[in-house]
């Protein structure tokens, strides 16, 4: 046998089966690539915007077996590949009719399967009809033996790097290691280890870029968001969406809070009669329980003031359908809820793809979608652009139950670079500035604006405070930084006392914050202040980012995605995921 | 509301019974069915082109009264080959069957009756409170020729008795796949552990393996002869080709067969008995109300339960259902190799190959197993 798994169990099974039908509705054709390690299944559909990829490690297996060098039919679908380390892996990929697979794993009568083996046997011994064959066999029950042999095409397996990339990236941007100034969560930086490990595992890395130049000198290029929060928020929220009605999903998140809205645009035909109807449903949840949240946000200088009342909100939009067909692979029933069922989802602006990870024992669920850039008009209020913003600023989530040190240190502010006239501006931000939030014991830092307006969604005053600190100290940025510190020591003590008697759980946050500065130019194009003051600040620096995004495709994006709203009835075209 | 001069007349109240029989007719064409009515049942033919043949029988203990008036020819009642011959639309009586069953509440009576050639069938469907009387066109009947398919017993080549709902799992299993042709793989040993029986199927997706658990509760019987139905050969693969249409019509008939007999001669004939023990089929019997017995079961007690559901008389056999059919001839080098290298892959992987142990007692088990399956041999399986 040139290569030979089976699957045992029923847990396992359930989920092999699943992520087979999972994967055939997103694209009747199914790719497998093994390696000796694990077996990838994906599946990116037509249109190429959405790419969903299992991964099952070795150990999911009973019998694994890999023999690369035998194999001599179909040798097209055999690369070698050299990692970093120059260590070389054979990988053999092949593509299968996923109608096919799906028909065979379909468990009919009362019959339970006791394995399900998968065989290829391309050696030089192999009778004809079974080369380029994957061999099905499954075993019942009740002794039943069913073989099938549906045909394989091997191909070349081309990875699709959105996944590597995005967490290099991430790690750029977020992992340096902590300080005594600086703590992370001790989970984050679990989260920050085992990408580590994974990317240092992962056989492709050679070829990775994760798109951040410096990680001192962020820009707004680097932006990668991040958070992690356990499956049933989706999923509950999923169960009461019809990808028929909603189209489309929008994830908005702040410091505060997270916004899960599923929606679909009204659609009029030319004499305004209305075709079908709006709607759109969204469930709110505090951060507090996300496990962790990294985001990075830029802020316009002159809408800091309104931004003291509100935070800036990150959102992203894309299509519902896949993303409920792979929150579907995990599902379980509900009262087998553990605890590692995790989701982390990372984003970066408007228009570039969102990737979302699950993960089991031994298997890895991805799903790579490509995001809609926001319209100005329909989706998200006129506000600001993030060009425009003058603040880079990084918020990673605070530190849950461990009481270290809260307050990095601001780095010197650099000066703005140039920005050319065109539309297309680039911002270099000034630094990164590393804080940590003050606890909500503190009531330090007086601002009685803010409380008003977030308490209607986060009842955690502490949270207000975190981010007031930091457009605090934009303006006066070494004071401010010394300030913290102070406050920081005093947060400290305070804290053990007010997590371990209030809340067991304790979730207690903090953030990192960067800013940068921005150019008069950018100023005036953006302004209108009236506008600016209306009320979601939030996203407004997404439809920005989708313009800039045009100067510097990167990671296999979409690129000349902007302006390419054609008009309120109609939706943005969707991009392929490595157009 | 018998009619006394009618010279056939049943009466049931087993209404679904009948419709689960007569759907296994179905997949034979939508056209006409001849019905046999003679003193012991009613036995439904349908032939296909000239490949394949259906014949049901439901027996006349399924009824509460069976009248069959014998022929006039003052022979005395020696003579049992006395018969009539009908011919209907069938999907029209099974469309009426459906109608009436819709009404689940209320216990229904079904009366039969034909009064020869030129009469209609007539059905009359009673409730409680309505009397719903159908008749049915008759056509008369040239005589069908089945002798194309009548299987040759002197020349049969294998003979395997399997479990019925095992056999529908794989045949629907077969279809979803898309079968395009089906193969009968049989091939014995004088171990008995390494009997094969398997269905390989091709398809858009390639060959398809199903082989059957060797197992005496599955598999009661396999014996492989040398076309002459009497020396037992061993180590020689038997294989049936069979096509799409003809041999997912018998998938319908194996869902309600409890065992099925499976008989090939040596001219590609395949001969499919299918029994179906009440018993071991699920009829939907818990809409019968509580009325049902004390409305009617007057006429004849004795063959009913007196439980709250009115089942199935005791001495009711069960459907019968003999289907014959030939096989295809198209049976090129190809296939046969291919069909070959997949079983030998077979065995060459499994263990069980290495392991040659010789059932002693695997002679005897089959001639046991004969004796095993009286209940097949004492009901009339073949006409």
């Amino acid at each position: 046998m040139s290569f030979r798994a089976t699957v045992v169990g029923t847990q396992n099974q359930i989920l092999w089966f699943k992520s087979l039908n999972a994967l055939y509705n997103i694209r009747e054709q199914i790719s497998f690539s093994i390696t000796s390690n694990d077996v990838t299944i994906s599946a990116m559909n037509d249109s190429d915007t959405s790419l969903c990829q299992v991964t099952f490690q070795k150990d999911f297996f009973q019998d694994f077996e890999f023999k690369p060098n035998e194999i001599v039919f179909g040798e097209e679908g055999l690369q070698v590949i050299t990692d970093a380390k120059g260590t070389y892996h054979r990988i053999y990929s092949f593509n299968v009719n996923g109608k096919h697979l799906a028909i065979i794993s379909k468990v009919s009568g009362n019959d339970v399967i006791k394995s399900f083996t998968l065989k290829i046997n391309n050696t030089s011994t192999c009778p004809e009809i079974f080369t380029n064959r994957l061999l099905v066999e499954i075993e019942m029950e009740s002794a039943m033996i069913k073989e099938y042999t549906p045909q394989i095409s091997p191909t070349k397996y081309e990875p699709v790097m959105i996944n590597l990339n995005y967490k290099k990236k991430f790690l750029d941007v977020y992992s340096t290691a902590p300080t005594p100034e600086r703590p992370l969560d001790s989970k984050l930086l679990e989260v920050f280890r085992n990408i580590e490990s994974q990317l240092d595992r992962s056989i492709f890395d050679i070829n990775l870029v994760s798109g951040v130049n410096d990680k001192n000198k962020l820009t707004s290029d680097d932006e990668i968001n991040y958070f992690c929060c356990h499956q049933t928020l989706f999923r509950n929220f999923l169960e009461n969406c019809n990808p028929a009605i909603t189209d489309n999903i929008k994830l908005e998140i702040n410091i505060n809070r997270l916004t899960i809205t599923a929606y679909s645009k009204s659609i009029q035909d030319q004499n305004k009669d209305l075709l079908k109807n709006a709607i759109s449903m969204s469930n709110t949840i505090s951060t507090s329980s996300l496990d962790n949240y990294c985001l990075f946000t830029t802020i316009n200088d002159d809408i800091e003031r309104e931004t003291m009342k509100k935070h800036p909100m990150k959102s992203i939009i894309y299509y519902l359908k896949d993303f409920k067909n792979f929150i579907g692979i995990t599902s379980a029933p509900k009262n087998s809820i553990s605890n590692n069922d995790n989701i982390s989802v990372w984003f970066c602006r408007p228009g570039f793809p969102i990737l979302m990870e699950m993960k089991r024992p031994g298997v890895t669920f991805q799903l790579a979608e490509v995001t809609i850039s926001t319209d100005n008009k329909f989706e998200t209020p006129v506000n600001s652009s993030p060009t425009k913003g003058k603040v880079i600023k990084v918020s990673v989530s605070p530190e849950k139950l461990d009481n270290q040190g809260r307050y990095g240190k601001l780095q010197p502010n650099q000066k703005p670079e140039p920005i050319s006239p065109t539309k297309e501006l680039r911002l270099k931000s000034e630094g990164i500035i590393t804080g940590n939030r003050y606890n909500s014991s503190h009531k330090i830092v007086p601002r009685e604006l803010k409380k008003a307006a977030q308490k209607l969604f986060v009842e955690d005053a502490s949270q207000d405070d975190d981010f007031v600190d930091v457009n605090s100290h934009s303006n006066d940025k070494h004071n401010t930084d010394q300030h913290k510190e102070d406050l920081d020591t005093l947060n400290r003590n305070n804290f053990n006392i007010d997590t371990t008697n209030n809340e067991p759980i304790a979730e207690r946050h903090g953030t990192t914050i960067g800013w940068g500065k921005r150019t008069n130019e950018m100023r005036e194009e953006q302004e209108s202040p009236t506008i600016a003051k209306t009320s979601n600040q939030d996203s407004a620096m997404d439809k920005e980012n989708s313009n800039t995004r045009n100067e510097t495709p990167r990671l296999k994006q979409p690129k000349n995605e902007l302006d390419l709203g054609f008009g309120p009835t109609q939706p943005d075209t969707p991009k392929g995921l490595f157009d | 509301m018998i009619v006394e001069t009618t010279k056939f007349s049943a009466t049931t109240i087993h209404l679904e019974h009948i419709t689960t029989a007569l759907d296994c007719l179905m997949p034979f064409g939508d056209n006409d069915a001849l019905i046999y009515v003679d003193k012991d049942g009613l036995s439904f033919v349908r032939e296909c082109t000239s490949v394949i043949r259906i014949q049901l029988y439901l027996s006349k203990e399924l009824f509460v009264t069976y009248l069959y008036d014998e022929d006039e020819d003052e022979d005395g009642e020696g003579d049992g080959d006395d018969y009539m011959k009908l011919k209907v639309h069938l999907s029209h009586i099974l469309n009426s069957f459906n109608v009436v069953n819709r009404n689940n509440d209320d216990i229904i009576e079904c009366t039969m009756s034909y009064n020869g050639d030129g009469h209609p069938f007539v059905l009359i469907f009673e409730d409680s409170f309505i009397s719903e009387k159908v008749e049915y066109n008759t056509y008369s009947t040239e005589n069908t020729d089945g002798a194309a398919l009548e299987l040759n017993r002197q020349r049969i080549t294998f003979e395997c008795i399997l479990k019925g709902d095992i056999l529908y799992t794989v045949l629907k299993d077969l279809k979803e796949i898309g079968t395009e042709e089906y193969y009968i793989y049989v091939k014995t040993s004088k171990d008995y552990n390494k009997n094969i029986f398997a269905i390989i199927s091709k398809s858009s997706m390639g060959y398809s393996k199903f082989k059957f658990p060797v197992n005496r509760s599955i598999i009661e019987k396999l014996q492989v002869f040398d076309s002459d139905s009497t020396t037992i050969l061993y180590d020689e693969p038997i294989i049936g080709v069979f096509n799409k249409s003809s041999f997912d019509k018998i998938r319908m008939s194996t869902k309600i067969a409890s065992k099925v007999l499976l008989r090939m001669d040596d001219n590609g004939l395949l001969s499919v008995n299918i029994l179906s023990q009440t018993e071991d089929f699920v009829l939907d019997e818990n809409t019968r109300t509580k009325n049902s017995n004390n409305d009617n079961n007057n006429n004849n007690n004795n063959n009913f339960n007196k439980g709250p559901n009115a089942q199935l008389p005791k001495d009711y056999p069960g459907i019968v259902i003999e289907i014959s059919m030939l096989g295809s001839a198209l049976f090129d080098d190809d296939v046969h190799t291919n069909i070959c290298s997949l079983m030998d892959e077979d065995t060459i992987n499994s263990d069980r190959s290495t392991s040659r142990v010789i059932d002693q007692g695997s002679g005897g088990n089959d001639d046991t197993h004969d004796e095993n399956i009286p209940s097949t041999n004492d009901i009339p399986l073949f006409f």
